[in-house]
C-alpha cells in the first residue's frame, strides 16, 4: 500500500485511522536510548571547551556530515548550579559542505530595487555582500553560541548573539548564572543571524540542566533521570549535508526545499538515534527532560499508553504536578515530567500529525521512540508537592506593546520567504523595543500569519494572561492555557495573539533579541533588538 | 466455514493488511526521491535579474511541482509552446557538452504521471510587502489573497534506451498554464511583471554536485521506492491524517 493510496484510505475511513494508528504496534528492537556525555560544574565553576567541527556521523543507516559540538549529535550535557560560573570556549572549526556546484552564489534581488536590476549591478551586489561577509558562503559557516533560557547578561564575555565568530576563531564566553536562575533544563545552540536554521538543521544543540530544589523533592531524587534532545536534521539524499541554499517552505513529508532543488530527508533523531528503545520497568517512575532542539517541526508528543505528569516548562519547575495526556513542544520548547511505566510491552512515542501552519496542511504523523516496559514490578512514589516557582512581583505595569508578526512565503516578492515584524525586515542596528531593568511590562503578540510562531524573548522569561484565536478543535493547547507557568518561548495561535507579562530583572541589562524560534523564519527577518536599559537610565536610545 | 467466520476472516485480513501501512511510518521522513519545485524555481523570475539558476537533474529523474492553484488551474502544455528560456539560445552556438556528443539542447521528453491537489487554505495570502511600500504597515484587507490549495503534478523524465549514453540527457522543459488567468499574478506567487505561465527548464544528465568539506563521501540511500497514485485528494485537516 502506497502513501497516497494510505492516505485515500484514511480519508476514507475518517476516524477510523486514527485507531489504525493508535493501534499500530510500536518499532521493534531499536537501540537503547543513550544518555549524553555529561559535564559538570565543580566548586562553581564549569570550565569546557565546546569546538564546532565538521565529521561523518552515523545516523540510522546513513553516515551524514554534519556540523557538530565536539563530534557529538546533539553536543554534551553541561550540569550547573545556580550562582555557579558557566565558561565556554567556543571554537569555530566548521567546514562549508553541502554547496551546490552551480549556486556557488545567488544572484537574486528584489523587483523594486532599481540598483540591482542587471546582471552587471548583480555582480556588484555579489561583490558588496562578499566584502561584508553576508553571501552564503561565508555567513553559514559563522557563528556564535546562546544559552537559551538562562537570565544571564547578554553582553560580552556573556549571551552575546552579536557576535560573528569567523572560521578557525575562538572566542572564551562567561556566564554567571544568578541564583534565582530556576532548576530545570536549558540548551545552548548557535545564534548567528543568518545562520540559526542552517546550523540547526545539522543538530547543533545541546541540553545546559541547572539543578536546584526541585531535584531534592525526595521521590524525584530517587528517579531514573533521562535528558532527551529531539533533533531535526534537513540532509540531501545524494550527498548527507545540510543543503546551503535559501529555504523554501513546500508541502509534503519533506517541509523545506532548497535552491537549486535536490531530492532531501528529515531525520528527527532522538539524543542522535533513530526512533531508540526507552526501557523502563513496571511500575517505575522516571523523570524525563525533553528538549525539541528542531528549527521548524512541532513535536506534539505522546507516549501510548500513559500520560505524563509534567512537572516544568521552559525549565521553571511547577509547584504540583499535572498530568498531560500529550504536551506540545514548539520548537525550543522544554519539557521536564515524570512517565510512570504502565502493564509490560512496547508503547510508541511519537508527534502526531498538526497543522502548525505550513504549506500544504499538517505535518505528518512521526514516530520518535519506542516505551519498553519489561523486568520486575516495582512502585516507585509519586511527588504530590514540588517546588515554590517564582512570583511575578507585584508591581505595576509601566509599558504595554503591542507587536504584530506577518509572513509572506509565496517568494512573489523575492527569494524565499519575508518574515515580518511590524511590517519589517530584522535590522541588527536599530532599536526595536527599549525597556527598563526592573520594570513590569505587557507585551499583546499578534500574529496576521496562518503560520504559528513561537515567540522567544532572550533572558527574562514571561508568563501568558491571556491567548485568543485558539482553532476550534484544536486539543494540543494545555499548559498554554495555564497562566502561572513561565515560559521562555510561546506560540502565537494562527490570526491569534496573545498576551504576555514579564519582568525585566534588575540585574540584567543590555542588547539582546526577540524573535520567532521557527529558526527559518528568524533568519528572513522575524526578529527584533531589545535594548534593556539600567534601573533609572530610561530611555536611553542607544546601547 | 460458516459466514459468520469467513467475515471475521475477511475484516481480520482488512485489518492486518492495514497495519503494515500504519505501522510503516518510519524516518527519515522523505519525499521519495523527487526533485521538487514551486513557484520560486520557475524560470525568468525578475528578482534573478532577468536570469535563473541552473537546475541540475539526472537523467530518468523524478519531480514534483506544486503550484498555488485554487481558484486557478493549471493545465500542462507541450512543445511547440513549450520551449526552453530565452537564456538557452547560448546552448544552441556553443556547441555539444563533449565532442562529438549531442546538442546542448537536446531536448529530453516528459512525462506527466499524475497530480493531485492539497488544500492550503490562507498559507500563500500576502501579509506585507516590504518592498512596496518599506516599513509601512499594510491593512490586511488590503492585501493580496493567495490561492488556497496547491495542485502537486509528478512528472518522470524519460531517460531513454540503457545503451545510449546520450539518451535522456539535454534540456527538459516543463510548461503549465494558468485557467483562469489572473488579473493580478500575485496570487500565483509570482512577482507583478512576470508572465502568468510556469515555465521551468531543466539540465539533465548532469549530476547536482556538492561541495563537501573534502570529508569521505557518504553513501547514497536505497532507491526510492515510488508509487505514482491516482488523484485522490487528501485529508490535511483531518490531525491524525
Amino acid at each position: 500500500m502506497n502513501r497516497r493510496t494510505f492516505l485515500s484510505l484514511m480519508a476514507a475511513t475518517g476516524a477510523a485511522g486514527v485507531v489504525n494508528n493508535a493501534s499500530a504496534p510500536a518499532q521493534a528492537g531499536g537501540d537503547e536510548l543513550r544518555d549524553l556525555p555529561e559535564m559538570s560544574s565543580e566548586n562553581g565553576v564549569l570550565d569546557y571547551a565546546l569546538n564546532m567541527v565538521t565529521l561523518p556521523v552515523p545516523v540510522g543507516e546513513r553516515q551524514l556530515t554534519l556540523n557538530t559540538f565536539n563530534g557529538q549529535l546533539p553536543g554534551p550535557a553541561l550540569r550547573v548550579r545556580p550562582g555557579d560560573n558557566l565558561r565556554l570556549l567556543l571554537t569555530n572549526q566548521m567546514v562549508p559542505a553541502g554547496i551546490p556546484t552551480n549556486n556557488l552564489a545567488y544572484c537574486a534581488s528584489t523587483p523594486a530595487d532599481p540598483h540591482y536590476d542587471t546582471r552587471l549591478a548583480c555582480l556588484q551586489d555579489l561583490w558588496k555582500k562578499l566584502l561584508q561577509g553576508k553571501t552564503p558562503l561565508q555567513a553559514f559557516v559563522y557563528t556564535n553560541i546562546h544559552t537559551h533560557g538562562l537570565q544571564v547578561s547578554p553582553n560580552d564575555p556573556g549571551d552575546n548573539v552579536f557576535l560573528r565568530l569567523e572560521p578557525l576563531a575562538q572566542h572564551q564566553y562567561s556566564y554567571n548564572i544568578p541564583t534565582d536562575q530556576p532548576a530545570g533544563l536549558y540548551w545552548y545552540h548557535p545564534h548567528y543571524h543568518p545562520s540559526t536554521a542552517h546550523q540547526g538543521w545539522q543538530g547543533l544543540a545541546g541540553p545546559i540542566i541547572v539543578e536546584g530544589d526541585i531535584d531534592a523533592v525526595p521521590e524525584i531524587a530517587e528517579m531514573r533521570e533521562r535528558t532527551i534532545v529531539i533533533s531535526e536534521l534537513w540532509i540531501a539524499d545524494d550527498s548527507g549535508e545540510t543543503p546551503y541554499s535559501a529555504l523554501l517552505p513546500i508541502a509534503g513529508d519533506v517541509s523545506y526545499d532548497s535552491m537549486p532543488a535536490v531530492p532531501s530527508s528529515m531525520y528527527f533523531p532522538l539524543n542522535g538515534q533513530l526512533i531508540p528503545d526507552i526501557t523502563i520497568q513496571p511500575g517505575e517512575a522516571q523523570r524525563w527532560r525533553v528538549l525539541n532542539a528542531g528549527p521548524d517541526r512541532f513535536i506534539w508528543l505522546h507516549v501510548e499508553g500513559h500520560t505524563m505528569e509534567q512537572i516544568g516548562t521552559d525549565g521553571t519547575p511547577y509547584h504540583t504536578p499535572r498530568s498531560r495526556p500529550h504536551i506540545m513542544l514548539a520548537p525550543a520548547n522544554r519539557a521536564e515530567f515524570i512517565i510512570k511505566a504502565g502493564e509490560p510491552g512496547r508503547y510508541r512515542i511519537y508527534a502526531e500529525a498538526y497543522d502548525q501552519g505550513h504549506p500544504g496542511g499538517p505535518r505528518p504523523y512521526l514516530p520518535l521512540a519506542t516505551l519498553v516496559v519489561r523486568g520486575k514490578r516495582v512502585n516507585s512514589r509519586m511527588p504530590s508537592t514540588l517546588v515554590e516557582p517564582p512570583r511575578m512581583p507585584n508591581l505595576p505595569v509601566v509599558r504595554r506593546r503591542t507587536l504584530v508578526f506577518s509572513g509572506d512565503i509565496t517568494g512573489r516578492n523575492g527569494l524565499g520567504m519575508q518574515m515580518l515584524i511590524d511590517g519589517k525586515e530584522y535590522d541588527h542596528m536599530r532599536i526595536d523595543q527599549e525597556v527598563e531593568a526592573g520594570t513590569v511590562e505587557e507585551w499583546t503578540m499578534v500574529n496576521e500569519d496562518v503560520s504559528q510562531h513561537p515567540i522567544h524573548i532572550h533572558t527574562n522569561p514571561f508568563q501568558v494572561i491571556d491567548v485568543q484565536g485558539i482553532p476550534p478543535g484544536d486539543t494540543s493547547w494545555l499548559a498554554e492555557r495555564e497562566p502561572g507557568v513561565w515560559w521562555d518561548t510561546f506560540r502565537i495561535p494562527p490570526r491569534g495573539r496573545y498576551t504576555l507579562r514579564t519582568y525585566f530583572r534588575p540585574d540584567v541589562t543590555g542588547l539582546t533579541v526577540y524573535h520567532c524560534h521557527l529558526l527559518p523564519h528568524e533568519d528572513r527577518s522575524m526578529m527584533g533588538n531589545l535594548l534593556i536599559d539600567p534601573p533609572g537610565a530610561y530611555p536611553r536610545g542607544k546601547p | 466455514m460458516t459466514m459468520r467466520r469467513r467475515l471475521l476472516l475477511a475484516l481480520t485480513a482488512i485489518v492486518t493488511s492495514a497495519v503494515p501501512a500504519t505501522a510503516d511510518p518510519s524516518q527519515p521522513m522523505h519525499n521519495q526521491g523527487r526533485y521538487v519545485f514551486n513557484q520560486q524555481h520557475r524560470d525568468n523570475l525578475s528578482w534573478w535579474n532577468r536570469t535563473w539558476l541552473p537546475q541540475l537533474v539526472p537523467k530518468g529523474a523524478l519531480l514534483e511541482v506544486q503550484l498555488p492553484s485554487d481558484p486557478v488551474r493549471w493545465i500542462p502544455y507541450g512543445e511547440p509552446d513549450c520551449q526552453p528560456s530565452p537564456l538557452w539560445d547560448v546552448a544552441e552556438i556553443s556547441g555539444p557538452w563533449y565532442p562529438g556528443g549531442p546538442p546542448r539542447h537536446h531536448r529530453v521528453a516528459v512525462q506527466l504521471e499524475g497530480q493531485h491537489t492539497v488544500p492550503n487554505p490562507e498559507r500563500y495570502r500576502e501579509s506585507a510587502n516590504p518592498y512596496e511600500l518599506p516599513g509601512v504597515y499594510i491593512p490586511v484587507e488590503k492585501r493580496v489573497l493567495g490561492s488556497s490549495a496547491i495542485t502537486i503534478f509528478d512528472y518522470q523524465l524519460e531517460p531513454g534506451p540503457d545503451d545510449d549514453y546520450s539518451a535522456g540527457r539535454g534540456l527538459a522543459t516543463i510548461c503549465l498554464r494558468p485557467d483562469p488567468i489572473p488579473d493580478d499574478v500575485r496570487v500565483l506567487g509570482f512577482p507583478t511583471d512576470t508572465p502568468p505561465n510556469y515555465v521551468l527548464t531543466l539540465v539533465v544528465g548532469v549530476r547536482q554536485a556538492s561541495l563537501g568539506g573534502g570529508l569521505p563521501p557518504t553513501p547514497l540511500p536505497a532507491p526510492p521506492e515510488v508509487h505514482p497514485g491516482p488523484d485522490v485528494p487528501s485529508q490535511p485537516d483531518d490531525p491524525h491524517g
